[in-house]
Formats: structure tokens, C-alpha cells, sequence
């Protein structure tokens, strides 16, 4: 008798027991659900489902981990993981005498100017542009796009500036100031 | 759906003017005048066509980011065979029956051997291939190019967005939203906001290009 009572004790014990163990695995799987995650790609879906979960998460999962921690300004914000040391003396002069060659003219700087902007039709460049004749735009732009500071899309016809582009042509510019800085009567 | 039930054949075509296979505002497929056109079927319905003749592939696999654009436009002169999947029987009408001269005109001394350039294409292609069984062939286009490295450009597109997929770069457009992946690098865009992966840096960006200082 005392016995069996015994073994009641014990199984209610063990009873107790496995009751709060499966309350705090119930906690866990809950707060292990509410965490946030990056993004979920459902394979089995149609290719435009995929290619939207993978512009939404790629875009949420890294740009919103981000915008958690840190503030991103209008321009952005750079995350750096180590810097990486320039080598210019492996720098081929060719190419940067074409991209130099590129830069050294007005009318190329003020077409590079305007397209920083954004993205221009040939004709919305002319109507910026109305001291540049449509024959000698048309071979500034192929210049700008030879030296690889353009890019044109070659459906809707736009011009844009490459990242290059706008390298270059802020180089130019600080290039400019400087000069001008020096030349500066005392 | 394998796709390895095909069949090629029937008689040769041609087109009876240059013809736009797809266009969008990022992406163009052209055939010229005169293209050589072997219907393909599926379970005995018309699936799509192996061209060989003259054509053009542009797409502008650009992003736009407020650094500058990446990536550049791909334009490709189709002097090869390729395949299209999708909205076959909207062609019906631009096709008529090539006769010898026709095939001559592109290297082909006769049907047969335009037949068995076409199937050594095909099979070449599809032997290992698996399509998606979801591919929607009223409303979509599947372009498989082949380079002369024996390399495969693939093209699925909608007419509101596409996948491009050439060598290691992989490019998706879908309305305002972009992805370009190409190597050491991975631009995503979308309203204006773009994320840059590059180089070991992540640059987020939120608004459209502005002028610089």
C-alpha cells in the first residue's frame, strides 16, 4: 500500500515536472518565432515570386538591420570591413590617359555635370545643353562612353554616369578648385 | 516538367518580315527578314521555335545608384541558332513556308540538315536541363542563346519583367525593382533605394541620383 502510494508520489512528481518542461519549451519556440529574421526565399513558387522575395529581402534583411543600429544619411551610409591599399604604380596610363583625355574637354564636363543629375534622354541633355550641337553632343557622348564615365541604355536610349563618371568628374572638379586656389593673387 | 519529350520538325519557316519577339523597356529580341523558324512541339502542341537567321538581343542590365550606374548593356547579333519557349502561336501569322533559297541564304544545303542542326541544338541543351514546371507559356518567353564558347545566355521574360542570365551575371527587372549580380558584386535597387555589395562593403542608399556637390 505504502508503496503504491510512493509510486503515485513519484509519477505526480514526474507529471509536474514534464508539465513545466513543456511550458518552457513552449516559451522558447515562442520567443524563437518572434525573433527577427533576414529573409525567406520560397524556391517552390513561381520565378516572379522568387524574384520577389528576393528583392524584398534582400533589400529588408540588409538595409533594415542597418537602419536599426545606425542612422543612413541622404547619401548613404559605407560599411567597410578592411581597407585595401591602393596600387597606382600597376595602373595602366593608357587607360588613364583615355579617361583624362576624356575629362579635358568643357562640353564633356558640362554633359557629365548634367547627368549626375540622373538619367537624360539625348534630347533632354540638348535642351540643357543648347550651346552643344546635336552632331557634336552625340560624339561627346560616344567619347564619355568609350572611356567607360557613361553608360547608355541601349532600349529606352538614356545616358547615365557610371560610378567611374563620377569618380572622374569629381576629381575634376576638385582639380579645378585647387588650381584656381594656387592662381589666386596673394 | 522535363523537357526532353520535345519534338523538332515539321517544315522549315521563315519570317515574312523583321520580326520583335519580345520587348520591353529594358530588354529587346529582334529577328530580321527571312529567319529560318523549326516549330518545336510539346504533348503535340506548337511550345516554340529554333530561329537561326539574323537577330538582335539588347538588354540594358543597368542599375542606377546614386554613385553611378552599374553593369553595362548587353547587345548581342544573333547569327546563331536559338531557342524560344512561349506565345509560339502568336508568330503564326508572321511565318510562311522557306523554300530552298531560303535555307541556302543562312548555310544549309537542305531541310535535313537545318533539322539536324536544330535538334543537335536542342538536345545539346535540354539533355541535362530541367524547366520549371510553373514556366507560364502564354504569358512568358524562355530565350536560350548559345555563344560560340558554347556558353548559354538564358532570357525569361514578362512584359513587365525579366531574368537575364549571361555568363556570371545574373540580372532581374520587375518595374521599378532591379538585381544585378555579377562577379564580386550585388546591386539591389528598388524605388530608389539601392543596397551595393561590393568589395567587401555594403554602401545603402535611399534616394535617386542627386547632384553631387
Amino acid at each position: 500500500m505504502e508503496l503504491s502510494e510512493e509510486l503515485e508520489d513519484e509519477l505526480k512528481r514526474m507529471k509536474e515536472e514534464l508539465a513545466n518542461m513543456k511550458e518552457m519549451l513552449s516559451e522558447m519556440s515562442e520567443r524563437l518565432r518572434k525573433r527577427p529574421r533576414g529573409f525567406h526565399i520560397d524556391m517552390g513558387g513561381k520565378i516572379h515570386d522568387y524574384v520577389e522575395d528576393v528583392m524584398e529581402g534582400v533589400a529588408e534583411g540588409i538595409s533594415g538591420e542597418l537602419e536599426r543600429s545606425v542612422f543612413i544619411g541622404p547619401h548613404g551610409i559605407k560599411v567597410s570591413r578592411g581597407k585595401r591599399e591602393e596600387d597606382l604604380a600597376g595602373t595602366d596610363p593608357v587607360k588613364a590617359a583615355s579617361a583624362m583625355s576624356a575629362l579635358g574637354n568643357e562640353h564633356r564636363l558640362k554633359i557629365l555635370s548634367e547627368l549626375a543629375y540622373g538619367g537624360r534622354y539625348i534630347s533632354e541633355l540638348q535642351e540643357k545643353l543648347p550651346e552643344i550641337t546635336t552632331s557634336t553632343l552625340s560624339s561627346h557622348l560616344d567619347v564619355l562612353e568609350k572611356a567607360g564615365l557613361v553608360a547608355q541604355e541601349k532600349v529606352r536610349g538614356r545616358y547615365l554616369i557610371t560610378i567611374p563618371g563620377r569618380m572622374a568628374h569629381k576629381m575634376a572638379k576638385k582639380i579645378a578648385r585647387v588650381i584656381e586656389k594656387e592662381l589666386e593673387p596673394e | 516538367m522535363r523537357l526532353h519529350h520535345f519534338e523538332l520538325g515539321g517544315d522549315p519557316q521563315k519570317t515574312i518580315e523583321d520580326l520583335t519577339l519580345f520587348r520591353n523597356d529594358r530588354c529587346l529580341v529582334e529577328l530580321s527578314k527571312r529567319t529560318l523558324a523549326l516549330p518545336l512541339t510539346f504533348d503535340e502542341k506548337l511550345q516554340g521555335y529554333v530561329f537561326h537567321g539574323i537577330g538582335k538581343l539588347v538588354v540594358d542590365s543597368i542599375v542606377e545608384t546614386t554613385r553611378g550606374a552599374v553593369g553595362r548593356p548587353t547587345v548581342k547579333t544573333l547569327d546563331r541558332p536559338f531557342l524560344m519557349l512561349g506565345r509560339a502561336e502568336d508568330l503564326r501569322e508572321s511565318l510562311e513556308p522557306a523554300d530552298a533559297l531560303d535555307l541556302r541564304e543562312v548555310g544549309y544545303e537542305s531541310t535535313t540538315e537545318f533539322i539536324e542542326e536544330a535538334s543537335e541544338f536542342c538536345e545539346d541543351l535540354l539533355k541535362e536541363r530541367h524547366t520549371n514546371g510553373d514556366f507560364d507559356r502564354q504569358s512568358s518567353h524562355l530565350f536560350v542563346f548559345k555563344s560560340e564558347k558554347g556558353d548559354s545566355d538564358v532570357l525569361v521574360a514578362k512584359k513587365k519583367g525579366f531574368v537575364f542570365k549571361s555568363g556570371r551575371k545574373i540580372y532581374v527587372s520587375k518595374g521599378n525593382k532591379s538585381v544585378l549580380q555579377c562577379p564580386g558584386e550585388i546591386v539591389v535597387s528598388k524605388k530608389g533605394k539601392t543596397v551595393v555589395i561590393a568589395n567587401n562593403n555594403i554602401l545603402v542608399e535611399r534616394h535617386a541620383p542627386m547632384k553631387e556637390d
